[in-house]
């Protein structure tokens, strides 16, 4: 599934123009929760008339709300925010999504591990409130790239689509 | 952030109006939780039946919710649609809280929470 892979030689690398083939979203917007919140919003409406499916369309917005968040919350100087630029490309079986921001680059240039914050948990520790955005999105997506180009952020990420159900 | 409570025999039941559970309300929801559930209803149910998404701020404060009753009472969770669901498993959540299909499943549990 040569299409499908985010390796090394395909079109689909950071850094390329956005005008490539198979866009089927291309959004951007400010840097804040509630602009998050429509985005996302927008964004899984318009995938919906791509005819994704309903499970695939509510990995999309659990994944891309997550990043957003991370976006907004550490990215970006509180009440400064900047923009958002969301990219989706549709692929034969997954949609290949671009998340590109200009604010503070990720901590030691690396896309966190995502750990869920009960590993280390100790039951007499208060149960964590926090720390599941990344964990989410690694269990969630496939392929994901981090890369930081000039001033920009680049996220690169794989959602696999379902095989729709026979009615 | 609408949410409603309601008792219901020895339970209360919480009911959110809106249909996310996201970072642009998740302080609000677990301050509205703080005060609805001054009621000293032992068992409270959350009802997610409008909630189409719950992020992990979402989720954070639903954990919060459960932590703000203490430890002799307790927050069930009832009628989650997919995506909420989606979240609560990925995360094992659903280890965490007791998790009926419906309202009415949830009160028709006789065992003690």
């Amino acid at each position: 599934m040569p299409d499908d892979a985010l390796g090394h030689g395909t079109t689909d690398l950071p850094g390329q123009p956005a005008s490539q083939s198979g866009i089927v979203a291309d959004e951007v917007f400010k840097a804040d929760f509630r602009w998050v919140r429509r985005g996302v919003q927008t964004l899984i409406h318009t995938l919906s008339t791509q005819g994704i499916l309903p499970g695939d369309l509510g990995t999309v917005e659990i994944v891309v709300a997550e990043v957003l968040n991370n976006i907004v919350e550490h990215a970006y100087p509180e009440g400064a925010p900047g923009e958002i630029r969301v990219i989706v490309r549709r692929r034969s079986s997954s949609l290949m999504v671009e998340i590109r921001d200009r604010g503070r680059p990720m901590p030691k240039g690396r896309a966190p591990l995502g750990n869920h914050p009960m590993v280390e948990f100790n039951p007499n520790d208060a149960m964590p409130e926090g720390g599941y955005g990344w964990f989410l999105i690694r269990e969630l997506v496939r392929d994901l790239v981090y890369d930081r180009k000039e001033d920009e952020n680049i996220l690169f990420f794989r959602v696999a689509l379902g095989k729709p159900t026979p009615t | 952030m609408h949410m409603t409570a309601t008792e219901i025999g020895p339970a209360l039941v919480v009911a959110v109006g809106d249909r996310r559970i996201d970072a642009a309300v998740a302080v609000r929801f677990k301050d509205k939780m703080l005060e609805l559930t001054k009621h000293p209803a032992d068992r409270v149910i959350l009802d997610l039946g409008n909630v189409d998404f719950l992020d992990s701020s979402g989720l954070g404060a639903v954990v919060g919710s459960m932590k703000q009753l203490g430890r002799t009472r307790h927050l069930d969770l009832a009628a989650m649609t997919p995506t909420v669901e989606k979240v609560f498993r990925i995360t094992r959540m659903d280890r965490v809280f007791r998790i009926f299909p419906t309202v009415d499943a949830a009160l028709e549990d006789k065992a003690d929470a």
